[in-house]
């Protein structure tokens, strides 16, 4: 069933079209990712979608009702900032139980929902602690909890996990996703990360400079990219300006690939991990030869850079031991890439 | 910042340099505090607190400080109002001219309390331009408007005093995060539910910061109740008084009783203001200024905010106006109508009368110097090392802060009027250094909060980065550290430059014939029917405070 779906939604500021013509449509109990670089527009769809932003083009609609009027205060949607917005003047207990008194609950019905909800994000005992006590963790789990105690229909997170360090997002990644599956609640998710992306996501929304270019679930954007710029943003990819010409692409006046279908555009991807570095050159389509150039160890990888002629191609390969992966920079090597690998696509 | 073998040597001088410092903070702050509690305690029979038994039972004495408590409280509930408005008006709401706004609203802070009081008195007194004016618009019998006793005063303080309650809410509301607001519309806040639980508590902290200073300017107040006060007696004009009729002890007391209360206001609000106090742990975003949709709001603000920038602007025209005025002629008429330059030509040609104006200018250099000789020393041993003394040093050097400019005065006669280790057993009362030396002492907290700013932005690693790229130690003062501390201090300098030369209450106890300064010329200006001269006096002194003031790229925050 469908909650929230955004129609033709365009905004700018001072000139410049932040968003232009957005569609969306997300489901009941859906775990929606919006994915994009920095600057791209999320935030700003975001709060349109909380009411903080009015668009200038285009409705929003909540089950089915058009709320692109609504104020903020009157809509049942969720948020927590990235800067995660705590109040600073109260504790975490007033934090949580904000919301709440601004409902006119009463004094009794705040205290248990309060602490059931401190319960659930883990910060149990809490209570009294000013905010700015709290690690970057604890204060998201504030933020998180002043949200959902309210029980909005939707939630909205917006890069919840960039002001983390690495090991803690791990970790708060996990809970999040557990936290969703367990309240089933619909969960709009906004980061520039693409394996957050992909690893939280249900469906994933990619955007560029203000426009939606591909909605779909992490694996249709990983292997079927509409354009170089999904391509080249979701995962690493080689991605080269080529000529294509009777199943051909040709690079420049040294290099050509065989394609394995004909269809039409102006790049080609190649995913690193599909590139196979062997001894010799084998008797099969798109044989190269080049030199190594660059080694990077990256834990369970190891990432080449090769120099075919003046074309620079990353090649990533697993690190075990049974492979012998101890190619050295200088060396010669060959290359070996089939041609369903390689994606034609358009800008 | 120096080589080994320099490192004794830097020692040895931190040391002399933290000895000389404590030296004069105690010489010129502490002792003439303790010096007057020790003569309002010494009486006839030995110790006793006898002055303070009588000064409690004399029904007069415990009416002014009845009436300088109210006038302090007074004066914070309306300056607070004023100014918390204004800087509503001006930082949280779109307006047309907003910068321009910002800064005429700052203006009051550089222009001296004296000649506020004289151009109002020009302007709203019984005779005054605006109010003969509405009188002869509206028919009127008797004057509308009566500029004396507790509303008087209340009428000029809220002139003079918004300004720290408007400087310090208006950073505040530039410091309230975009998205809590947002966060507490997304929990269902209402638009005075914000105000009451988010905005609020955000500002709170800078208007409790703005009632002490406002408080402790309300009591401290001088030149507004000693001219315009009349039957309204408070505690500055009791001492004066007590002063010329050479009861010292009883001064002495007086002195003690006001700065007792303006400690306890501080010490409550103090206790209070711990309590309120809270981290902003996050870099947010600052609020956008609110759109108003509504066109008559909208126009209805914009009228107010003009006839704000007419009510500020006023009384320095009226000074400059009045200042041509030929001598002799604006009699009986309501609006002058002769003017020359012979005001101005009299003040600099007459030694007699040119000699307060330089008088004044050559005491805020002193005082400005001295300022800043003591104030940079101290700012760097606070910021920059781990010395013990960086409490004591900090609580003398702050203690005049709190201490009224009448009792400043006091203080320093007690003191200074025998000779005394500090002073090389000279007796400074009667000299002329006294006067400059009792601006320092009043002054020195406010040169001491920019110097210490100052500093506090001189990150090492700045002085370091230099280093690593090959700048030797003058190349690094010149080029990073200069250019770094150089505008905070320039700015404080100029203020109290700008304060010292208008200055009319330590004047009023201190003055001799030698250093008789602007603000005293222009008293007895108006006593001598000679306003025009002493509106030329206060043009001049206005003109200057004006030209500096250009200089002061930020206010420092109380
Ligand atoms: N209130 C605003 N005023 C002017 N420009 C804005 C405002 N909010 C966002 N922008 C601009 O809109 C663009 C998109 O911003 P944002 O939605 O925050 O991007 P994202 O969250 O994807 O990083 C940016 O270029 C930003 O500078
Ligand atoms: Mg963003």
């Amino acid at each position: 069933m469908e909650l929230l779906a955004l129609e033709n939604i365009k905004k700018s500021y001072e000139q410049k079209c932040v968003l232009n013509k957005v569609n969306l449509s997300i489901n009941e109990g859906e775990f929606f990712t919006f994915l994009g670089p920095s600057g791209c527009g999320k935030t700003t769809l975001l709060r349109i979608i909380a009411g903080f932003v009015r668009p200038e083009n285009g409705s929003v609609y909540f089950e089915s009702n058009n709320i692109t009027l609504l104020p903020a205060e009157k809509r049942n949607v969720g948020m927590v900032f990235q800067n995660y917005a705590l109040f600073p003047f109260m504790n975490v207990y007033d934090n949580v139980a904000y919301g709440l008194k601004n409902k006119k609950e009463k004094k009794k019905t705040i205290e248990q929902q309060v602490r059931k909800y401190l319960n659930l994000v883990r910060l149990e005992g809490y209570d009294k602690r000013n905010v700015s006590e709290l690690s970057g963790g604890e204060q998201q789990r504030v933020a998180l909890a002043r949200s959902l105690v309210m029980q909005p229909k939707l939630l909205l997170l917006d890069e919840p996990l960039s002001n983390l360090d690495a090991r803690l997002r791990d970790q708060m990644r996990m809970e999040l996703k557990e936290l969703q599956r367990k309240l089933g609640i619909t969960t709009i998710f906004v980061t520039h990360d693409q394996t957050e992306a992909l690893t939280l996501s249900d469906r994933i929304a990619v955007f560029d400079q203000g426009v939606c270019v591909q909605v779909g679930t992490p694996h249709e954007i990983y292997t079927k990219p509409v354009n170089a710029f999904v391509a080249n943003f979701i995962g690493d990819t080689n991605l080269y300006k080529a000529k294509i010409e009777n199943n051909k692409a040709i690079l420049n006046h040294t290099t050509t690939l065989e394609l394995s279908s004909d269809s039409t555009g102006d790049y080609i991807s190649i995913r690193p991990q599909d590139i196979l570095i062997t001894d010799e050159l084998r008797v099969a389509p798109n044989q190269l030869n080049g030199t190594i150039e660059k080694v990077a160890i990256n834990g369970q990888l190891v990432e080449y850079i090769i120099m075919v002629d003046t074309l620079e191609l990353k090649v990533i390969k697993l690190n075990t031991y049974t492979d012998s992966n101890d190619y050295v920079i200088g060396q010669k090597v060959c290359l070996s890439i089939e041609p369903k690998c390689i994606k034609i696509l358009n800008k | 910042m120096m080589g080994k073998s320099s490192n004794k040597k830097s020692s040895v001088s931190k040391v002399v340099m933290t000895s000389l410092l404590i030296w004069v903070l105690v010489g010129f702050i502490l002792y003439p505090v303790l010096r007057t509690f020790q003569l309002s305690l010494v009486t006839d029979n030995g110790l006793s607190l006898s002055n303070y038994l009588n000064f409690f039972k004399t029904e007069a004495y415990r009416l002014a400080l009845k009436n300088s408590i109210i006038l302090g409280f007074l004066t914070v509930i309306v300056c607070g109002v004023i100014g918390t408005l204004l800087a509503f008006l001006v930082h949280f709401f779109e307006l047309p001219f907003k910068k321009t706004l910002d800064r005429l609203l700052l203006l009051p802070i550089v222009l001296p309390g004296l000649i506020i009081v004289f151009a109002f008195v020009q302007l709203y007194g019984e005779s005054g331009l605006v109010t003969k004016t509405i009188q002869t618009i509206l028919n009127l019998e008797e004057s509308p408007l009566r500029l004396s006793g507790l509303k008087g005063i209340l009428f000029i303080h809220a002139y003079t005093q918004y300004v720290y309650f408007y400087i310090n809410v208006s950073i505040a509301i530039k410091h309230i995060d975009r998205c809590t607001v947002e966060a507490a519309r997304n929990l269902g806040a209402s638009k005075w539910k914000v105000f009451t639980t988010i905005i609020l508590p955000f500002i709170k902290p800078a208007l409790i910061a703005s009632s002490v200073i406002t408080f402790m300017t309300g009591i401290g107040s001088f030149s507004a109740p000693s001219i315009i006060g009349g039957s309204y007696k408070v505690m500055t004009t009791q001492i004066l008084l007590s002063k010329a009729n050479n009861y010292m002890d009883i001064a002495a007391t007086q002195v003690i009783i006001l700065t007792v209360v303006s400690l306890m206001y501080l010490g409550v609000i103090r206790f209070y203001e711990n309590k309120s106090r809270f981290v902003s742990s996050v870099k947010g975003v600052s609020i956008k200024p609110q759109k108003i949709h509504n066109p008559l709001i909208k126009l209805l603000l914009i009228f107010l905010a003009f006839s704000i920038v007419i009510f500020i602007l006023l009384p320095i025209i009226a000074i400059f106006i009045l200042s041509f005025v030929q001598p002799g002629t604006w009699m009986i008429e309501i609006y002058p109508k002769e003017f020359s330059l012979d005001n101005y030509i009299k003040i600099f040609t007459k030694s007699r009368s040119l000699a307060p104006f330089i008088n004044s200018i050559v005491m805020a250099c002193l005082t400005a110097i001295l300022c800043i000789v003591v104030a940079l020393p101290a700012s760097y041993i606070i910021v920059k090392t781990k010395s013990k003394f960086k409490l004591m040093i900090e609580l003398l050097i702050m203690l005049p802060w709190a201490i009224p400019s009448s009792a400043i005065a006091i203080n320093m006669i007690n003191a200074f009027n025998r000779p005394s280790i500090f002073t090389g057993n000279q007796i400074l009362v009667g000299e002329y250094i006294l006067l400059p030396l009792a601006y320092f002492v009043c002054l020195l907290p406010l040169m001491f909060r920019t110097t210490t700013i100052s500093l506090q932005h001189l990150n090492d690693t700045y002085i370091e980065a230099s280093k690593s790229l090959r700048a030797n130690s003058i190349q690094t003062f010149r080029k990073v550290v200069l250019p770094i501390i150089t505008p905070g201090i320039m700015g404080g300098t100029m203020l109290i430059v700008i304060r010292s030369i208008g200055e009319y209450t330590i004047s009023a106890f201190l003055y001799t014939v030698s250093n008789k300064p602007i603000s005293i010329a222009m008293v007895n200006g108006i006593f001598e029917y000679e306003i025009g001269l002493s509106m030329a006096y206060g043009a001049l002194v206005v003109a200057f405070a004006l030209g500096t003031s250009i200089f002061i790229s930020k206010i420092p925050k109380f």
